[in-house]
């Protein structure tokens, strides 16, 4: 039946009347569009694909939520962000261009449809298939968020979780679908081209994906405000509703839709209707007609023109030609096949669209946020910098997906335009059949990277920064040469596989795997499993390559850095099945049925190059698991579920402590290697003789392999370190009451590039940094070992820890705990580095030589420091200060206005402590640049590392209120009297005299030093900070004392300590932290967060403690927030 | 200078396009004939190098095709049934690319024999237009065309007359009488009288298999006497007034009066007259003996 409309022909017979003979309804369309869909095998691929994608992401991975109706709306915009583009995407063309595609637009053209009512029934076939496969999504999302619920929701009803649901259903999705089918159906009546619909639904896709990552929003990991205007526009605009939903959960509990929502939806509602007015009037006006139809008067024309010549030769008879006897070169046939096929390709509109859409994202990319640091922040960038900004996420993702369309276009151009018999049957060898494809992709590769980098180097230009060709060249080969690599996949996948569909498929899933995190979600954690991926990360100004590449030249090496292994890893099976393809290429017809031979070159070489391929990936699993980048999250637990198992009944065993650290370290940077001889005393500081000692090694079991030797000569080995064991020593002679004994160790520690360095152990020539808390034994059983996280013990079999251990305001309700003890020892550092190099580690620097080519350091602390001892070596000199007799060293690559103003705020910092707390404890506080791996600072005893991208190259931006750099220095600082000094020794606290203390020192320092107009700034951003990340969490609101989520412990203990000295004043505040140091500083009992309160709530008059109750203890965080 | 034997070939959805395949061809114009559906075009496919048979063989000028296929391409010339061509591309250019794809490396000659291609078929007048834009009839002679660059041992044209006005027809009836002296032109078509204008042999096929092959001469003159032609409405007969194994071939018109030809060994009956027996008439005898023995094997015999 080829008449779409019969069947509505057979249901609504004809009337005598002639313009009424055939109406065809809108029902009877609808059901003819089901017809067509339940028999097209692509709807139900796409179908089962995104539905098994949509179960893995929530039921396999159910989130775990204290605000279910918050989780909800994420989990459900998640999903139709990741889904809802595709879906429509890969149907729309079949929905909309369908007749044109088949060769049945004469057929259908001619039916009495109406444009208005194919336009109409074609778009609601689409709508409601996807409505339909939508409600699944959200069914599988409240599935998901039923299951994850926290017991203390059970005030949440099944029936409430339904009317969530429902409400998502009409509010967020159906408008959303109308948007984006309505986008299709007007771009499906301005072109015929299916590349373009697969290039809006591209822009779809990856559009809202970075809009979403640059409003901060919490769908999308590493995502930050960026622009103010932005988050306008997407608060007005967010196809999804996120935005303005999320800001009005802010301020209400409730999910019902505000204005701002309903403003939104309206504005989607509106969009949608004007495009679907303006793709009826393309057809009204008649482009449609002539669109389709564009053939037929040029035709008509044409035709007219050989008649007359036929007229003119009727009476000849008919001539001949000269036949030539062809001569083969595959040379020519290769030049015009690349020619014809490079015009083919670049002629199309989606290409040149695609290639102008790239160009225009790059350069927006990196022209408005090359300078961005942090907020507040701007950064002096360069070509590196400037490169970063698209080299590692936009260019290879959206140049892997223009690569995936091209291979298919080049594969099946012949066959789409029906001309692949003409070709396949000329004397052209498959080699070079292929061969051109492969040159034609590689030139559109070479000319993508080549744009994107021109509009790098515009945007440098407009910005006034100086281009660095070397850098282009560098990194320009680190795109290009995994891009080039998939190209020749890609394209043997398409020679290979004789259906389009199947190849497409075959495609689809390799991108799957490459570019989504389907293998996280199938917890396929192995790097090899990232098909295509290398391990390379992007270079930092202080250490290019050095994160991922080691100590290797241009790259590293092959055998070592993070990008050679794994590139030559995917290229040697990308040419294994290049050389598969060219013996069973199908010639671009899908005709041929490949004929196995055995003994052609091509298999031979296919069969070498796979088991090179294999060697290879052997090899790189070897290294893997050598620098233990295996060990999974699951492992891990499983570990420290044993551990807890095994061991658990020493913590009530009286142990030895640690009282003396003597470590000799052979640092070797440019070996990425370290030897470590380690003379740990340990001490009996109990009333009973000590009879066994169990040893724990903490870190994971790559770390156990770097362990050499362990001598205990006053004792023996009772259980031998292997598997989940730790070793158990038996004392010869019981370990008497405040006796000591010594236990030695050797350690080498040796570092790969095949995966980065994990973050405190890094081994390179620039930069080496090693905190051997993880490498060196501790004694007893360690608390802080234990799994946190109910469901985590559950799955082992172990109880919850109790709140007595868990809560700080439980578990220190009226006193310290019993068990709190401070681990703290002398630390005695010998370390030898080559010349050149500074090596750094606590204490005071006694001594420093040169022997055998090597520089020896030798520090040693006056007292007792907490016990973590660490060591950096840098190439780099220190600038050095004194202040109250405490040496302030800064070891950085260069010193600038930001290493004086770092300086500064080290000095202000410790004069306050000194002067209103207490005096340094410590002999000198040295401050190390770090690459940029993670965090922007991080505090040691007397050691302090900051993030030179934030701390030496990002200044104030001219609207800033306050210096970031001056902020986080004072933070670091701080923690050497908050976290260093007390906020150590009661495990369970939390974080609040470590990070919320600094946060108080930061508002006081700032304003001393730089005004209340600059702590007011602080504040204000702040604020923001929380209130956006209030917006997108799900965690259960907990007391600023029991708090374990980052924005408490930062951000809103700012808020709280702004509004504590406006209600309360420094004096007072200080008094109490004056206190707090002199009664818990070492040897004392240490402080928990509840001592602060109780000295502070001692301290304050009485009409004060329900506002510090309230700040403190409660959950209730009405008091900080700021009205929208 | 052709010879198939036993070749078959099934595809995936268990369509039996070729069963045990027999055909011999020497130079000339060899005309393949076949109703809808009988493997014409996988047959020619299948020679053309497109796809592979199952089982069986195919050799052209002693070459083995199914194992040097290439060699094949150096020689042949195909036009299959449909064809689309690239868009934004001339005649001209695009017969350009084809012709270098076939070997042809010195530009003045290829040309040269493009110009001359472009007159034979008439499109010199549109050789600059983009041949996306043709109509069928053009495209059709472009077709044409480019299966005659190089120098053609072998031509497969699969309905090449499709789309030709007369006059058109006619031409290429010409062209591919004098081209066919020296090589074999393989043409299949719906259009008898095509095949018995043109074909000095010719072969009948029905569901994958050959039911008759031969000169077409020797195919027809057994025919001669036995042809009867009834003009007007064809008067009801009972059974057995019809003489044994008579077969009604065609029923048509000619300027609106029915005229109805049977095959029997004697005149059937008053008003039939004698007609001069056509490869028209030898097809449609074929058709219904095969359709008979498919039917019932039996009936083969009886009838003929």
């Amino acid at each position: 039946m080829l008449n779409p409309l019969a069947s509505a022909d057979c249901l609504h017979p004809k009337t005598s009347q002639n313009n009424s003979l055939y109406q065809p309804q809108l029902p009877a369309l609808l059901a003819n569009e089901w017809r067509f869909y339940r028999v097209q095998p692509l709807f139900w691929l796409v179908l089962l694909l995104a539905l098994a994608f949509a179960v893995l992401a929530t039921i396999g991975n159910p989130p775990q939520s204290a605000q279910p109706h918050k989780e909800l709306l994420i989990s459900h915009t998640k999903l139709l962000m990741m889904l809802q583009p595709l879906f429509v995407g890969v149907l729309a063309p079949l929905a909309f261009l369908r007749d044109r595609q088949y060769g049945m637009a004469e057929l259908t053209g001619v039916t009495p449809l109406s444009q208005k009512q194919w336009c109409l029934s074609r778009a609601g076939g689409l709508l409601l298939l996807t409505l339909g496969f939508q409600l699944l999504l959200l069914i599988l999302a409240a599935a998901a968020v039923w299951g994850g619920m926290q017991p203390a929701q059970s005030n949440f009803s099944l029936g409430a979780l339904c009317g969530i649901s429902i409400l998502l259903f009409l509010l967020q999705q159906v408008p959303a679908l109308l948007l984006l089918v309505a986008l299709q159906l007007w771009c499906s009546r301005h072109t015929t081209q299916i590349a373009l619909l697969y290039l809006l639904t591209a822009c779809c896709f990856i559009g809202y994906m970075l809009l979403a990552a640059a409003n901060g929003s919490p769908v999308m990991a590493k995502s930050g405000d960026i622009s103010p205007l932005l988050s306008q526009l997407m608060f007005y605009l967010d196809p999804y509703a996120l935005t303005p939903w999320l800001a009005q959960l802010q301020n209400s509990a409730s999910i019902s839709p505000g204005a701002a929502v309903l403003l939104n939806r309206l504005l989607i509602v509106s969009l949608s209707i004007l495009l679907v007015w303006r793709a009826l009037a393309v057809v009204s006006s008649g482009k449609f007609q002539s669109a389709t139809q564009h053939n037929k008067p040029r035709t008509s024309v044409l035709k007219t023109e050989p008649s007359a010549n036929l007229q003119a030769q009727s009476g000849r008879s008919a001539g001949t030609f000269t036949p030539i006897p062809p001569v083969i070169c595959n040379l020519h046939s290769l030049i015009s096949l690349i020619r014809l096929q490079w015009t083919q390709l670049l002629r199309q509109r989606s290409t040149v669209l695609a290639l102008l859409v790239l160009s225009g994202l790059v350069f927006s990319e990196v022209f408005t946020g090359l300078s961005y640091a942090e907020p507040q922040s701007q950064l002096q960038p360069d070509s590196r910098d400037a490169l970063n900004r698209i080299n590692w996420d936009l260019l290879p993702r959206f140049g892997l997906l223009l690569l995936a369309l091209w291979a298919s276009q080049l594969s099946w151009l012949n066959r789409q335009l029906r001309c692949d018999s003409l070709i396949a049957t000329s004397p052209v060898s498959g080699w070079v059949q292929l061969g051109s494809q492969l040159v034609v992709l590689w030139l559109l590769t070479l000319l993508l990277v080549l744009l994107s980098f021109s509009g790098v180097a515009f945007a440098q230009m407009l910005l006034q920064i100086p281009i660095e060709a070397a850098e282009y060249q560098q990194q320009g080969l680190f795109v290009l040469l995994p891009l080039l690599m998939w190209g020749m996949l890609l394209l043997a996948c398409h020679a290979l596989l004789k259906s389009p569909v199947r190849a497409n498929v075959l495609v689809f899933v390799l991108l799957l795997l490459a570019l989504s995190p389907l293998p996280q979600l199938l917890e396929l954690s192995h790097p090899l499993w990232q098909i295509g991926q290398t391990q390379l990360q992007m270079p930092d100004a202080l250490w290019a390559y050095q994160a991922s590449v080691g100590a290797g030249g241009f790259g590293g090496e092959i055998k070592q850095g993070g990008f050679w292994p794994y590139w030559l890893f995917w290229t040697l099976l990308a040419l294994s099945f290049w050389f598969l393809a060219l013996q069973f290429y199908h010639r671009g017809t899908g005709f041929s049925a490949p004929k196995l031979q055995l003994n052609t070159a091509p298999l031979l070489l296919a069969a070498i190059l796979a088991l090179l391929w294999l060697t290879q990936g052997l090899d790189i699993h070897q290294q893997l698991t050598q620098a233990g980048a295996l060990e999974t999250t699951a492992q891990r637990q499983a570990e420290r579920a044993a551990y807890e198992q095994q061991y658990q009944h020493w913590q009530q065993q009286p142990q030895p402590v640690v009282s003396k650290v003597q470590l000799q370290i052979r640092l070797s940077p440019l070996e990425q290697q370290a030897d470590i001889q380690a003379k740990l005393t340990l001490h009996n500081p109990h009333p009973t003789a000590i009879t066994d000692l169990l040893l724990t090694l903490p870190g994971h079991l790559a770390d156990r392999q770097a362990l050499q030797q362990i001598r205990f000569e006053s004792a023996q080995l009772v259980q031998q370190p292997a598997g989940y064991n730790q070793p158990v020593y038996r004392f010869k002679q019981a370990l008497a009451p405040g006796k000591s004994t010594e236990l030695q160790l050797q350690l080498k520690l040796s570092q790969q590039a095949i995966a980065p360095a994990p973050i405190h152990q890094v081994l390179r020539p620039e930069f080496s940094y090693l905190r051997l808390l993880h490498v060196l034994p501790q004694p007893g059983f360690m608390p802080e070992l234990r799994l946190k996280d109910d469901k985590s013990r559950a799955k082992f079999g172990l109880t919850p820890l109790p709140a007595t251990e868990t809560q700080p305001s439980v578990l220190a309700a009226t006193a310290t705990p019993a068990n709190a003890r401070y681990d703290w020892a002398q630390l005695e550092t010998v370390v030898s580095v080559p010349d050149g190099y500074q090596a750094v580690a606590a204490g005071k620097l006694i001594r420093q030589w040169r022997e055998h080519n090597l520089q020896y350091f030798q520090y040693q602390t006056t007292d007792a420091i907490r016990n973590l001892p660490a060591v950096v070596a840098v190439p780099w000199q220190a600038k050095q200060q004194q202040q109250q007799g405490v040496s302030l060293e800064i070891y950085s690559p260069y010193f600038n206005k930001n290493t004086d103003l770092t300086m500064q705020a080290l000095s202000q910092t410790l004069y306050w402590f000194h002067t209103k707390i207490g005096p340094y404890p410590g002999d000198a506080l040295r401050l190390v640049m770090m690459p940029d791996i993670g965090p922007t600072g991080y505090a040691l005893p007397q050691l302090v590392l900051i993030n030179h991208r934030v701390g030496l190259r990002a200044f104030a931006a001219p609207d800033a209120g306050f210096s970031q750099v001056y902020r986080r220095a004072v933070h670091e600082m701080a923690h050497q009297w908050f976290g260093h000094g007390i906020g150590n020794g009661v495990p369970g606290d939390g974080a609040f005299l470590v990070e919320s203390l600094a946060k108080y020192a930061e508002l006081v320092l700032i304003e001393q030093h730089f005004g209340q107009q600059a702590m007011l700034a602080l504040v204000d951003f702040e604020q923001q900070r929380y209130q956006r990340a209030m917006a997108g969490s799900r965690a259960e609101q907990k007391s600023l004392i029991d708090a374990d989520e980052s924005y408490d412990q930062y951000s809103r203990a700012t808020l709280m300590f702004a509004l504590l000295r406006a209600e309360l004043g420094d004096a007072l505040i200080t008094q109490a932290l004056q206190q707090l140091w002199q009664q818990h500083r070492y040897p004392a009992k240490p402080a928990s967060a509840m001592d602060f309160v109780r000295i502070l709530l001692a301290l304050s008059p009485a009409d004060k403690h329900g506002v510090i109750q309230q700040l403190l203890l409660e959950a209730d965080n009405g008091l900080l927030l700021k009205p929208e | 200078m052709l010879h198939i034997q036993q070749l078959n070939k099934t595809y995936p959805d268990g369509t039996m396009a070729l069963r045990g395949l027999n055909l011999n061809a020497s130079h000339g114009i060899f005309g393949l004939l076949g109703p809808n559906g009988a493997g014409k075009s996988s047959l020619l496919r299948t020679i053309a190098t497109l796809q592979q048979p199952d089982s069986g063989q195919i050799h052209f000028n002693g070459l083995d095709i199914l194992k040097e296929p290439q060699q094949l391409r150096c020689q042949l010339g195909y036009l299959p049934q449909e064809f689309g061509v690239y868009p934004h591309l001339s005649c001209f250019a695009l017969l350009e690319h084809i012709a270098v794809l076939k070997g042809l490396t010195d530009k003045t000659s290829r040309q040269q024999q493009i110009t001359e291609l472009l007159t034979l078929t008439n499109l010199t007048k549109v050789a600059h237009k983009a041949a996306a834009h043709f109509s069928g009839g053009m495209r059709q002679r472009f077709g044409i065309a480019q299966a005659l660059l190089g120098d053609p041992k072998l031509l497969i044209l699969d309905e090449p007359s499709a789309g030709l006005d007369p006059l058109e027809r006619q031409q290429l009836h010409n062209l591919l009488a004098q081209i066919s002296r020296d090589r074999l032109v393989l043409l299949s078509s719906h259009i008898v009288d095509d095949i018995e204008q043109l074909c000095a042999q010719v072969a009948i096929m029905q569901q994958g298999q050959m039911v008759l092959q031969g000169d077409t001469e020797a195919l027809i003159t057994p025919l001669q006497g036995k042809i009867w032609l009834y003009q007007g409405e064809l008067p009801a007969l009972p059974a057995d007034a019809l003489p044994l194994k008579a077969q009604l071939l065609q029923q048509s018109y000619l300027r609106g009066v029915p005229q109805q030809r049977l095959y029997a060994e004697v005149c059937p009956g008053d008003g039939f007259s004698t007609a001069t027996a056509s490869l028209q008439d030898c097809y449609f005898l074929t058709l219904a003996a095969a359709e008979a023995q498919l039917t019932d094997p039996k009936a083969k015999q009886e009838q003929l």
